[in-house]
């Protein structure tokens, strides 16, 4: 080649690189030059976000201050996928790490890489198999576990490739130290974030469960009802109770600000306010933490005694229609709420026959019983109908005369009192105090062959309603039942039969049709104690502003007065008082609240879920609630309070006595309300604290298949508890494993009840019997067994008295 | 050795590299700096900056008629190197381009273009003034088929195109006939479906996603910050260490395959085209060099090393301004990464190798 060649193939070349870098520079005009304001504006629209700020939702108080409710912070791990290192083995090694920190599998595609004996299993094993929501294992991680059961891998790349700057949450509500540990090694763990929302943590749990209600998101369902109010899809809002009727109280005002985010959406700071944040107001309730604690305390206590499943008692100032506590039982933890609950947990209580979700003290209808006697009696002497002086003779039984055959006494139906002797003589005094059936019979029923004649259902009803019967008492909670006044057409339409003065004789005395709520009977009674005001019930008391100035006073509202005369309201109070006072009145045994001048009056409503169980050998009902209504002092009373235990199953074929079970219990709240030290220590010994370890031979169980579950390994797995009565694990049990008749495994009840059993290498068709080998008479479960499945089964001892209906699934 | 020749050492080269590597150290701290584990790489690269610098100098000192007799070895080293390589990553199952030694991570394919800049250009010199038969192309272009499918196999694409356009350009400078590249050209054409259906999934959406840009795939999305990177930088910028692009990190691999996004965000046009002047005297500084020479070989291994500079810049800068579809190719001296720095560092000093003895040869001989 000539030097002149070199020379133009050099020139070229030089020319060839000026000439790239010429349509470089073209380009870089065209990109910043001509179309720079658009990429500015693309710049911007990249980094500014208009965002909503989360306004912190009120809290609540009880009426000294002391917080029931408050916001907590759950910590959640994220991982963004684009973050994290390239190199795949600094990846694996961030993945381990957070495995090993957070407990959580890193991949579940090819088999579990955690074994079975580890705490972290033996969590879900718990968990799953508890079934009374407060025994379990609160273990937020294993939790979310069972709700998406894959490894950190599988969920960091379930959408990496489509979204890479999307953060994927691994793990919820982390425990705060294992929070503290990531950050710590924060430049060990590229990719990996902590994200912090708020929750509602329920400082009491079950203590306020029903009337604090609960958040959560907005069910789909329901949405249309929100959208109006300036909600999102993915708000949190309150679902029951206080939380859903002051929700516009508590939510605040959402803030909106302009922020500038970097490229995960994380926010760098805020540019300006446009909409300043407004946080939810808080609440003042007319609750008194302490009351409200021993109330539930004696209440569970007595409910305990006598074996009940179900109970309620209140306490309001009668003078306000101010609520002091209000208890429902059982209840629930209302924290699972608020942490996200399980499908699982939220089927166990709600397929709990005893209905731990549902208020009873609004919701509960029940036949009031004796309580009800204030209505004929006051009715009465309003109308007309009995006077001061008016005396019937209570033999133990008032025969009601046959309709078409009036002579003919063997068709008569005896209607009974309580006291199989009679009381003799009774005025409405002494009928009020004693709780004479009889007497109450014959005032609301009338007496043909006396020709006396009654109130008669009408103005029995009309009372019934001024009292506030019937109808919902409007207190600041949703889901309020309305009870149940019956007339001649409701039974017409309900029954197609006629009113029958026998249907009279039994709502005198709060049996038959007639149906209340306690909070009904409560206010009832509070307008007996006030002179005759009818007060709306409300637990909020203030609410208030964040800064705590007041913003809303709730004054006491009257929604009714009791049209009757206050010298006849005074013949019911003093009936009301000999219930407590006389030596022999129906309450005076049990009360106990020395130094308190009180009246009240006792209730034992029958009432029959089962029929024919309910009856006795003599065909009388012998399963009854227990009632008791107080107010205190008689004079000027501030406070009127109701206790109502759910029938027992004591002693066989005795009906509980109202007074014996609900009277305590009464005088256990008016004490801790008078601030009267308790004289005597009881023994607290003989209760059923004490963990059951061992049963008797004769016990009887029920078993059940409570349900199945994937398993990720190529066997079949059976795991259940064993339980006692009271639901607690009972350890050193043997049970036995079946397959196809033939015994293959003894197992042996763990410390909390708990026995798995495994078995690999399947052959088809195994048909798995579980028995407990030390009770033959216990039932048997049988299932057919297959791969890859996980089998609940649970024993549940049931109460001795009880027939225990033993159910085996198939 | 002749003290002399170090009056030949081209220090306005070395200088304008210098301000090069720190033109690329300033924006590599300003990519990093609210990152915390990569806060420190601009440290790093200022180390491995002075390391490098040191490393031209040694090759500067020897030499560089020495390696053409060492081309063979050379040769299979990289073969060697390049096979291992593609076994390791074989048993990895994915791409695997580093080789770890003790002092540092070596890419073998940067060094694999030193070693074919050198291999071709010793082949180059034993045909000097016959590059126009075409036996002679032929042959060496067979030479360098070998460790440029063994790249293309790694997979990296990119790598591959630049040591083949870098063979292009060091044959027509040394006088390869234009209508046997044609030639060549059209058979390259004709094999483009191979090359095609051999290429990596990735980068096939790649070239696809540069013919029809879908705006939901994340690689988009790079490319797409990047314009927006550069284009809302304007004539001057928004200001060092305050582009928004860059410090929230909207862009992606902001120190390395992308840091030309970041000097056109926060320095704007300005910036973009002075370091468009400095890599453009570099260039002619080697062109210069090149020009100096009479020796075919060492006029062919600068040829070859402004080739690799001038290639590899313009398909760097190409991707950040959308012109060309992405690959993984750093920009030469600013790019955040030790090996690629090393590799051009090394480049450099084959040039000065070169250049400090053009003249000796007519010393000795008077």
């Amino acid at each position: 080649m000539t030097d002149a060649q070199i020379q133009i193939r050099s020139f070229i070349f030089k020319t060839l690189v000026l000439f790239a870098f010429i349509v470089l520079f073209l380009q870089l005009w065209n990109l910043q030059i001509v179309n720079g304001e658009s990429y500015r504006e693309q710049a911007d629209a990249n980094r500014f976000r208009l965002a909503q700020v989360a306004a912190s939702r009120g809290v609540i108080y009880d009426r000294n201050g002391k917080l029931l409710v408050r916001n907590r912070p759950v910590y959640n791990v994220v991982v963004i996928p684009a973050y994290l290192p390239e190199d795949s083995t600094a990846e694996a090694r961030v993945f381990s790490r957070l495995s090993e920190l957070l407990n959580l599998p890193i991949t579940t595609q090819l088999e579990p890489v955690t074994g079975l004996n580890t705490g972290y299993f033996h969590a879900i094993n718990h968990h799953q198999y508890s079934r009374l929501p407060q025994r379990q294992i609160i273990n937020p991680r294993s939790r979310r576990y069972i709700n998406r059961p894959e490894g950190i891998r599988d969920a960091v790349n379930a959408n990496r490739v489509f979204a890479p700057f999307l953060a994927v949450t691994i793990a919820e509500d982390v425990d705060p130290i294992i929070v503290s540990k990531i950050e710590e090694e924060r430049l060990d763990l590229p990719g990996v974030q902590i994200d912090i929302s708020p929750s509602r943590d329920y400082i009491y749990k079950d203590l306020f469960s029903h009337m604090l209600g609960y958040i959560g998101p907005i069910p789909a369902e329901q949405f249309e009802n929100y959208e109006g109010l300036n909600y999102d899809l993915t708000d949190i809002v309150g679902l029951a109770g206080l939380e859903y009727q002051y929700e516009q109280w508590l939510r605040g005002i959402k803030g909106l600000e302009n922020i500038e985010v970097d490229v995960t959406g994380q926010k760098i700071r805020t540019v300006s306010q446009e909409v300043e944040v407004r946080p939810g107001h808080n609440l003042r309730l007319s609750i008194d933490l302490g009351l409200q604690q021993a109330t539930a305390e004696a209440l569970q206590e007595a409910m305990d005694e006598v074996n009940s499943k179900q109970g309620v008692s209140i306490s309001m100032n009668p003078q306000t229609g101010e609520i002091l506590a209000m208890v429902s039982l059982p209840s629930f933890d209302n924290n699972l709420f608020s942490r996200g609950i399980t499908a699982r947990e939220l089927s166990l209580l709600s397929e709990d026959p005893q209905a731990p979700l549902v208020d009873h003290t609004i919701a509960g209808l029940y036949p009031p019983g004796s309580i009800f006697k204030i209505i004929p009696a006051s009715g009465g002497l309003q109308e007309g109908t009995i006077t001061e002086q008016t005396t019937f003779v209570d033999e133990g039984v008032l025969y009601l005369p046959n309709l078409f055959q009036p002579d003919n006494r063997d068709l008569a139906q005896p209607f009974y009192c309580w006291l199989r002797g009679g009381h003799g003589p009774v005025n409405v005094v002494s009928a009020l105090a004693w709780s004479c059936n009889v007497f109450f019979y014959q005032v609301g029923g009338g007496y043909s062959p006396a020709e006396y004649e009654g109130l008669g259902l009408t103005k029995l009803g009309k009372y019934a309603q001024m009292y506030g019967l019937g109808q919902a008492t409007g207190i600041d909670l949703p889901g309020e039942s309305e009870g149940l006044v019956p007339t001649e057409r409701w039974k017409r339409l309900n029954y197609a039969e006629t009113w029958l003065t026998g249907d009279t004789y039994n709502m005198s005395i709060g049996q038959g049709f007639v149906l209340v709520t306690p909070l009904q009977m409560l206010n009832a009674y509070a307008s007996i104690a006030n002179g005759g005001t009818r007060y709306r019930p409300h637990l909020v008391k203030e609410i208030l502003d964040a800064d705590g100035n007041l913003v809303q006073q709730i004054e006491p509202e009257v929604i009714g007065r009791l049209d009757v005369d206050p010298q006849y309201i005074q013949l019911v109070r003093q009936g009301l008082w000999g219930a407590i006072n006389w030596e022999n009145g129906t309450a005076a045994k049990f009360f106990d609240v020395p130094g308190i001048d009180a009246s009240g009056k006792t209730g034992t409503a029958e009432f029959c879920d089962n029929y024919p169980a309910c009856l006795d050998r003599d065909g009388r009902v012998k399963t009854s609630h227990a009632w008791f209504v107080t107010y205190a002092p008689t004079n000027n009373p501030e406070i009127v309070t109701i206790v109502f235990v759910y029938g027992g199953k004591q002693g066989a074929g005795v009906a509980v006595q109202g007074s014996e079970v609900a009277v305590p219990v009464a005088s256990k709240i008016l004490r801790y309300y008078f601030n009267i030290p308790d004289e005597e220590e009881e023994g607290d010994g003989q209760a059923t604290d004490e963990t059951v370890t061992e049963f008797d031979l004769g016990t009887k169980f029920k078993a059940r298949l409570l349900g199945t579950d994937s398993w990720s390994r190529n066997e079949a797995n059976m795991s259940g508890f064993v339980l006692n009565a009271a639901g607690q694990g009972v350890s050193d049990i043997p049970v036995e494993v079946l397959i196809n008749g033939e015994v293959v495994a003894q197992l042996i009840s763990g410390e909390t009840g708990q026995f798995d059993y495994s078995r690999p290498d399947l052959v088809n068709d195994e048909t798995w019997q579980v028995r407990l080998a030390d009770f033959p008479d216990a039932p048997s479960l049988m299932f057919d067994a297959v791969e890859g499945v996980r089998y609940l089964v649970e024993f549940e001892a049931q109460p001795p008295q009880e027939t225990a209906a033993a159910v085996g699934t198939n | 050795m002749d003290r002399r020749i170090w009056r030949q050492f081209d220090l306005v080269l070395v200088g304008i590299v210098v301000l090069l590597i720190l033109y690329g150290v300033i924006m590599v701290f300003s990519a990093n700096q609210n990152q915390e584990d990569l806060r420190d790489l601009w440290w790093t690269q200022l180390t491995r900056a002075g390391l490098g610098l040191g490393l031209m100098v040694i090759v500067a000192a020897i030499d560089y008629r020495y390696y053409a007799s060492l081309h063979r070895f050379l040769y299979v080293v990289m073969l060697v190197f390049l096979g291992t390589l593609f076994i390791a990553a074989e048993l990895t199952a994915g791409t695997l381009r580093w080789l770890d030694f003790t002092l540092f991570p070596v890419q073998p394919s940067e060094l694999a273009k030193i070693i074919i800049i050198i291999v071709t250009a010793k082949l180059l010199a034993d045909r000097d003034g016959e590059m126009n038969k075409l036996s002679n192309l032929f042959f060496s272009m067979m030479v360098i088929v070998p460790p440029l499918v063994l790249i293309y196999l790694q997979p990296d694409l990119g790598t591959t195109i630049i040591a083949a356009v870098i063979w292009l350009i060091m044959v027509l400078m040394a006088g390869g006939n234009l209508f046997h590249i044609g030639l060549l050209g059209l058979g390259g054409i004709l094999a483009s479906p191979i090359v095609w259906l051999t290429m990596a999934e990735y980068q096939r959406e790649r070239v696809l996603l540069f013919m029809n840009p879908d705006q939901t795939d994340p690689s988009y999305f790079n490319i797409q910050q990047a314009l927006i990177s550069i284009g809302s930088g304007g004539l001057l910028g928004k200001g060092f260490s305050i582009g928004t692009q860059n410090q929230l990190h909207f862009l992606r691999v902001r120190h390395t395959d992308f840091i030309f996004s970041v000097i056109g965000e926060e320095l704007g046009m300005l910036g973009a085209i002075l370091l468009f002047l400095l890599i453009i005297g570099v260039i002619w500084r080697i062109l210069r060099a090149a020009d100096l020479t009479k020796d075919p070989f060492g006029r062919s291994i600068c040829i070859g090393v402004a080739a690799l500079i001038f290639f590899q810049s313009f398909v760097n800068l190409g991707v950040n301004l959308g012109l060309l579809p992405v690959t993984g190719t750093p920009l030469p001296f600013v790019s955040y990464g030790g090996s690629s720095l090393f590799a051009f560092l090394i480049a450099l000093g084959l040039v000065q190798s070169v250049l400090m003895r053009h003249k000796a040869l007519d010393f000795e001989e008077v």
